[in-house]
């Protein structure tokens, strides 16, 4: 601002009102209000009319427009209508009053229009003062960009020399150079710091270490630590310090300092070599370090300098190997499987080995490299669990480590000899590490690692082996596992087969060498955590070499298991997995073994194999152990119960040390081995399992057959024996050519017993067992035979078909058999009479008849042996034994009938004819197809005489009767009634006999008096032509023969009908108890013909009992040449012991009768009818 | 202040007689249109007729001649209100809300630009020792104390 405006508005300052029209340009006043009071606000007239103005112009356009509109009115007058025209007058009549309806308010609002204007002119300033203030703060705006205002600072240093000097300083001016120190000068004052220093060490402790190795020249003292470090330290005048508390006027300073290793170029290890290698510090690390340095030889003197550079060297000796290890994470094979933790500054480095390895994972297993209390560097060993402490470890790696910091005893000789010492007790593959170092080895963290993984694998597989051993029995089984090498076990999974097992020590996984698939699973499954102890924090060593054991176990379980599988597949057998013991069906297996064997899953394993022939429910079980080589074997019946398999019976298979199935005899026991040794698994074996296994399923089918026909048996080894008892000496052999031949001369057999003997090498013998028989006089008769029968089975395989072939011999004799052998030979039997001994054979497709016999005999176990549906079916044994049978049958009915006096006229094996009587027909016996059936009689078809329908009827009854007791042992109950008692003892056919022949005369008599009525009937005759006499014979039961007359007549009063009488004469069977002889009577009873209507026939029984007193009468004369018989008409008569006396008793209405009288009184009564009606006739 | 009606003074008394004689005009041209519309065309309905044709023609030129209401000023936007059918009130109102919003906001930067001023005074007047006089008259006639007093 210039001084004229303050003149000029200072006077006037306080006369403007407003800042408007106040303005100060170029300091003059342009306009100037002398009064007080404010300039008027000016006056807007813009768009502003005054009211007279809208008045005027309005009522001139009304009247304008009222003219016109008149002047139209008055043209329009007659262009337009009235209305019209008023309209238009209206319409701007209305327009205009609006118009000044609006006028009026205006005129009315005009009363405020005046201040309405002065507000206009209020607003137009207010908007004018608010332009201005707007100005303004866009000036003050503009003020901030006075850019051109500001002023550079002035230049105070050249102003400040200017000031001083009187002109700026140049550098170029007058330089004085420093005079050079002369290299005699150096040299004094260094020899003196020498001598100093001498003086100083002498007179003060010197670290032990830094003692022994300083050298003084050059002013300065050099102290070396071998393998550590070289520092050089002077002093800084010449004062001799001795004492402690002056020290800090003449302190030690720090020169240099370098370390004695460093990374060999070659080998890129650290190497402490003859301290060629040496690392200097960089000039940073130096002169931090110096300062360090001088700090502390200030404080501490000569032993902290020993400590920190001992320490310093030590931590960078720890960084190399660090680096070293990270080195090795990089691209070495370490890589994956090595983890470092090491922190710069921190004194230790962590090797965490095997990091992928469960067991070692997240730092379980590592290597601690470090300081130790002493400060020396060293290491320890982290593995399972806790830190371990190996000695051998400690002075291999020791050796390797302390080398470089070892105590200070130690110099570089010792170490080296402490060094080869080590190396020489350590094992092998350290010595293969070793070897490749100098004999001043570099610290090579490498071979650290080696060692320590070599050592922790080779002490696993120490575990594992001891496990192995123990467990694997190798006493007992030797070589089933041994040392390759310390990381690798030779394994025997099998007899045959053997695996290499290794740890890789690198990764600490473990594999096989040339691993199989199944190898390859358990491999995964080694090395993968224990399940047992999955929920556990900590693996422990001992539970991973437990879970590799297991698996390894496995492995020869499961190996084993194949190897077997796979010959018995080869060998045609079938396995089964479907089958699952229980707990307690595999203890009854274990109850087999000697040693009680203790199953466990996973050790142990159960198959189950059948061949293709078996029975459906036989099985050969083989139990397979992991661990011994033994395997057990069994046949066994197996059932599955509501899910469960039952073991329904069950054999154990034993071996002799050759491996040939032996039977289990007490004697053998001993030389027997529980189990199979595996070392004979070959084809013979195998083959041999099967049919001994076979044989011992046909053994148990037989031996239940038997059970289920109620035969005693016995089972036994030392057949020879008891057949040299039996006066056998030689087990029959039956060979087909003598069945062809037919030819039975046992002389014969003999001497082809050799050529068979040969034959029977060649020929594949299976088997062959014979089983002891009693004979309880049920299937043969002791008389005939003896106790003991044999029954030979023997198994031949010929043309793939297995045949058995089942022999029943025993001895026999006593025999009255007529036979011709050729009949024999149907029921393949063979008897030798001059020997006493029968053979009975039977030849069984066995291939064939094997299954469905096999269910079958199992049906028969499951219900129980029911004897009948056994029957029902074919059973192995039904043909021997039903030939057997006949056999019996056979001997049995001769014997009978030999005792019986009968005679024989003819037997066969199938049927006995018997000749009874000269008048009878022969009599067939027929012996039964099977054992369970009885004997038939039929009337010889080929007899000249024909057969009486009334014997056939008898025969009839009698069949009947046999068959109903077939079952019963003395089939003879019955027959007791009518028989004599004499035929009690023998058996049943004699009774028969008997009974057919006291029938005889019955028989005889009516066809006598059919013959007679046929003969006289033509005298006799009706009217009308038909017989008056009709005879005929029932015959209800064996006891009741009915003979009946049907009497024919006419009556007078009707003549026209017939009338019948029925006349019955009944015959049974009676016997008087006080007949001297036993013998049985004839009843003839003429009692039911006691009624009133035969009154008429009066004169017919009158005939009859004369008849018969006629007989008697003629009897009694022809008697009197025997005077013993006497005889009376109320009690009997009987005769001194002759059968064949006549005997006629006369009761009331009945007469007992021998039967030899029977035939003449029945034909005699026949007579007498004849003799009625011809007398009535006539 | 509205428009019913007009208060009795002074300063009102041209418009009072302009209102009254627009009001009678209006009253005229009403009975013009009942005389138009019920005009019989005889000659009594004529005469009325023209008669008040005449009335209505003289008021007309009465009104013309108004002198006195030049004084009262109109704007046009009042007048368009009117034509348009609104109420001029209502412009009156508006526009005295307008202006006293305008006052205040003019008031309020006012007393802002004052301690502006002020301060600006105060720190030029140390930082330049010279101009103090010159500042405080500068604020001395810029203050409207100074104008009020």
């Amino acid at each position: 601002m210039s001084d004229s405006v303050i003149e000029i508005d200072s006077p006037i300052g306080h006369s403007n009102g407003t800042q408007t029209k106040t303005k100060i340009t170029n300091g003059s006043v342009i306009e100037k209000r002398s009064t007080t009071v404010p300039p008027e606000i000016p006056h807007i007239s813009n768009n502003i009319i005054p009211l007279s103005n809208i008045l005027k112009f309005y009522t001139q356009e009304a009247f304008k427009q009222l003219s016109t509109v008149i002047e139209n009115l008055s043209s329009t007058q007659d262009s337009e209508n009235d209305s019209t025209r008023k309209k238009k007058f209206l319409e701007t009549i209305i327009s205009l009053r609006q118009d000044f309806v609006k006028i009026y308010t205006l005129v009315k609002w005009s009363a405020s229009s005046k201040d309405v204007s002065k507000l206009i002119d209020l607003l137009n300033w207010c908007r004018m003062q608010e332009f201005h203030f707007d100005q303004l703060a866009i000036q003050l705006n503009g003020l901030t960009g006075y850019s051109g205002a500001k002023l550079p600072n002035s230049d105070l240093i050249t102003s400040l020399e200017v000031f001083f000097k009187g002109r700026p300083q140049l550098p170029s001016y007058n330089y004085i150079p420093i005079k050079k120190i002369s290299p005699e000068k150096t040299l004094e004052v260094l020899s003196d710091l020498n001598l100093i220093l001498i003086t100083r060490l002498a007179l003060i402790d010197i670290p032990k270490r830094l003692s022994n190795n300083y050298i003084i020249k050059d002013g300065r003292v050099y102290f070396s630590v071998p393998n550590e470090f070289e520092v050089s330290i002077t002093v800084a005048n010449d004062l001799i310090i001795d004492t402690d508390e002056e020290y800090y006027k003449s302190p030690f300073y720090f020169i240099d300092f370098k370390f004695l290793f460093g990374i060999n170029p070659e080998t890129s290890l650290i190497t402490h070599t003859d301290n060629k290698i040496v690392t200097k510090l960089p000039k940073s690390s130096h002169q931090k370090l110096e300062k360090t340095v001088n700090n502390i030889l200030l404080n501490q003197g000569l032993y902290g300098l020993y400590d920190v550079l001992h320490k310093y060297s030590i931590s960078f000796k720890l960084y190399l190997i660090a680096k070293q290890l990270k080195e090795l994470l990089i691209n070495t094979r370490w890589r994956n499987n090595l983890q470092v933790n090491y922190q710069t500054g921190k004194s230790l480095v962590i090797v965490n080995y095997w990091s992928t390895h469960f067991l070692s994972k997240n730092w379980r297993s590592f290597l601690e490299l470090g300081i130790d209390k002493s400060y020396n560097l060293n290491f320890r060993w982290f593995k399972n669990g806790k830190y371990n402490i190996n000695q051998e470890l400690i002075d291999a790696l020791s050796s390797q480590l302390k080398n470089s910091s070892s105590s200070s005893n130690d110099n570089s000789e010792n170490n080296d000899r402490s060094l080869s010492q080590s190396d020489r007790n350590d094992d092998d593959s350290q010595q293969d590490l070793l070897e490749n170092n100098e004999e001043h080895e570099d610290l090579n963290v490498d071979l650290i690692l080696n060692v320590i993984v070599n050592k922790h694998s080779a002490l696993i597989m120490e575990k594992v082996f001891n496990i192995l051993d123990e467990k694997l029995n190798t006493i007992e089984n030797p070589d089933q596992v041994s040392y390759l090498s310390p990381q690798q076990l030779l394994l025997k999974l099998s007899p045959n087969k053997s695996t290499i097992f290794c740890i890789n020590p690198l990764t600490g996984f473990f594999y096989f060498i040339d691993p199989s698939p199944l190898q390859n699973v358990l491999t995964k499954r080694i090395n993968s955590p224990p399940t047992v102890v999955k929920n556990k924090n900590f693996i422990s060593e001992a539970d991973m070499v437990n879970n590799i054991i297991d698996n390894l176990i496995q492995l020869r379980l499961e190996v084993y298991n194949k190897e077997i599988n796979n010959k018995l597949l080869t060998t045609e057998w079938i396995n089964n997995d479907i089958i699952v013991l229980g707990e307690y069906e595999v203890s009854k297996l274990s109850n087999f073994l000697v040693n009680g064997l203790n199953f466990t899953k996973g050790i142990h394993n159960i198959k189950f194999y059948r061949r293709k022939n078996w029975p459906s429910s036989w099985f050969l079980i083989s139990l397979i152990s992991g661990i011994s080589s033994t395997s057990y074997w069994w046949v066994a019946r197996l059932k599955s119960i509501s899910g469960e398999w039952k073991i329904q019976w069950i054999q154990k298979l034993k071996f002799q040390k050759n491996n040939h199935y032996v039977e289990d005899t007490s004697e053998n026991q001993l030389s027997l081995n529980d189990g199979v040794e595996p070392s004979s698994f070959n084809y013979e074996f195998f083959s041999s399992l099967s049919t001994s296994c076979s044989n011992m399923i046909i053994d148990h089918m037989i031996l239940e057959e038997l059970q289920a026909r109620n035969i005693r048996f016995l089972k036994t080894d030392s057949v020879k024996q008891i057949l040299e008892k039996f006066n056998i000496s030689e087990i029959p052999e039956d060979e087909e050519k003598k069945h062809y031949n037919g030819d039975l001369k046992l002389e014969e057999i003999k001497d082809n017993e050799d050529e068979e003997a040969e034959a029977e090498k060649t020929k594949p013998l299976v088997y062959e067992s014979i089983i002891l028989i009693y004979n309880h006089n049920d299937l043969l008769p002791i008389y005939n035979s003896s106790t003991s029968l044999f029954l030979k089975i023997k198994l031949i395989n010929a043309n793939n078909v297995t045949q058995m072939k089942l022999k029943l011999f025993g001895n026999l004799r006593n025999l009255s058999i007529k036979n011709s052998p050729e009949s024999f030979l149907q029921l393949n039997l063979k008897i030798d009479e001059v020997k006493n001994y029968f053979e009975i054979y039977d030849l069984i497709n066995l291939s064939s008849r094997l299954n469905e016999t096999g269910t079958r005999a199992s049906s028969a176990v499951s219900s129980s042996g029911d004897s009948s549906s056994n029957d029902s079916k074919n059973g192995l044994l039904d043909k021997v034994f039903n030939n057997l049978n006949k056999l019996n049958k056979l001997i049995k009915i001769l014997d009978q009938l030999n005792k019986g006096k009968i005679k024989v006229v003819e037997n066969t094996v199938n049927d006995i004819t018997i000749s009874l009587h000269e008048n009878l027909n022969n009599l067939i016996i027929k012996l039964p197809e099977k054992s369970t059936e009885g004997i038939q009689i039929v009337s010889d078809q080929n007899s000249k005489r024909e057969v009486s329908p009334e014997f056939s009827l008898v025969l009839t009854y009698l069949n009947r009767y046999l068959s109903a007791h077939v079952g019963d042992q003395i089939p003879e109950s019955e027959n007791a009634n009518i028989e004599d008692a004499e035929a009690k003892d023998s058996a049943s056919i004699i009774g028969i006999i008997a009974c057919v022949k006291e029938l005889d005369p019955v028989l005889q008599s009516i066809l006598k008096i059919r013959s007679d009525i046929a003969k006289s009937e033509s005298t006799f005759k009706m009217a009308n032509g038909l017989s008056k006499l009709n005879f005929d014979v029932k015959i209800p039961n064996l006891n009741n023969i009915q003979y009946i007359f049907y009497l024919y007549y006419v009556t007078v009063n009707s003549a026209k009908k017939i009338f019948k009488d029925k006349l019955v004469i009944n015959l049974s069977f009676k016997r008087n108890k006080f007949d001297v002889i036993n013998r049985n009577l004839i009843k003839i009873s003429l009692k039911d013909n006691l009624n009133s209507k035969n009154i008429k026939h009066k004169k017919l029984f009158e005939l009859i009992f004369k008849s018969i007193n006629d007989y008697d009468l003629e009897y009694q004369s022809s008697k009197d040449s025997n005077p013993t018989q006497i005889h009376t008409p109320s009690s009997v008569s009987s005769s001194n012991g002759d059968s064949n006396s006549r005997l006629l008793i006369k009761l009331n209405y009945d007469f007992l009768v021998s039967s030899n009288v029977v035939e003449e009184l029945m034909v005699r009564i026949g007579n007498c009818f004849i003799q009625y009606l011809q007398a009535e006739t006539r | 202040m509205t428009t019913a009606n007009l208060e009795q003074v002074s300063e009102n008394g041209p418009l009072i007689s302009t209102a009254d004689q627009v009001s009678a005009l209006i009253e005229s041209f009403i009975e013009l249109g009942v005389l138009v519309h019920d005009n019989q065309g005889t000659q009594q309905s004529h005469t009325a007729l023209t008669r008040k044709t005449n009335q209505v023609i003289s008021q007309l030129s009465g009104l013309t001649s108004s002198p006195f209401t030049q004084q009262y000023p109109i704007p046009i936007d009042v007048f368009s209100y009117i034509e348009d059918g609104r109420n001029p009130d209502i412009y009156t109102r508006e526009f005295i809300e307008v202006t006293a919003k305008s006052n205040a906001r003019l008031k309020g930067k006012m007393k802002g630009f004052a301690i502006l001023r002020d301060i600006l005074g105060d720190k030029l007047g140390k930082e330049f020792p010279r101009l103090v006089e010159n500042i405080e008259d500068i604020k001395r006639r810029t203050s409207i104390e100074e104008v009020i007093e």
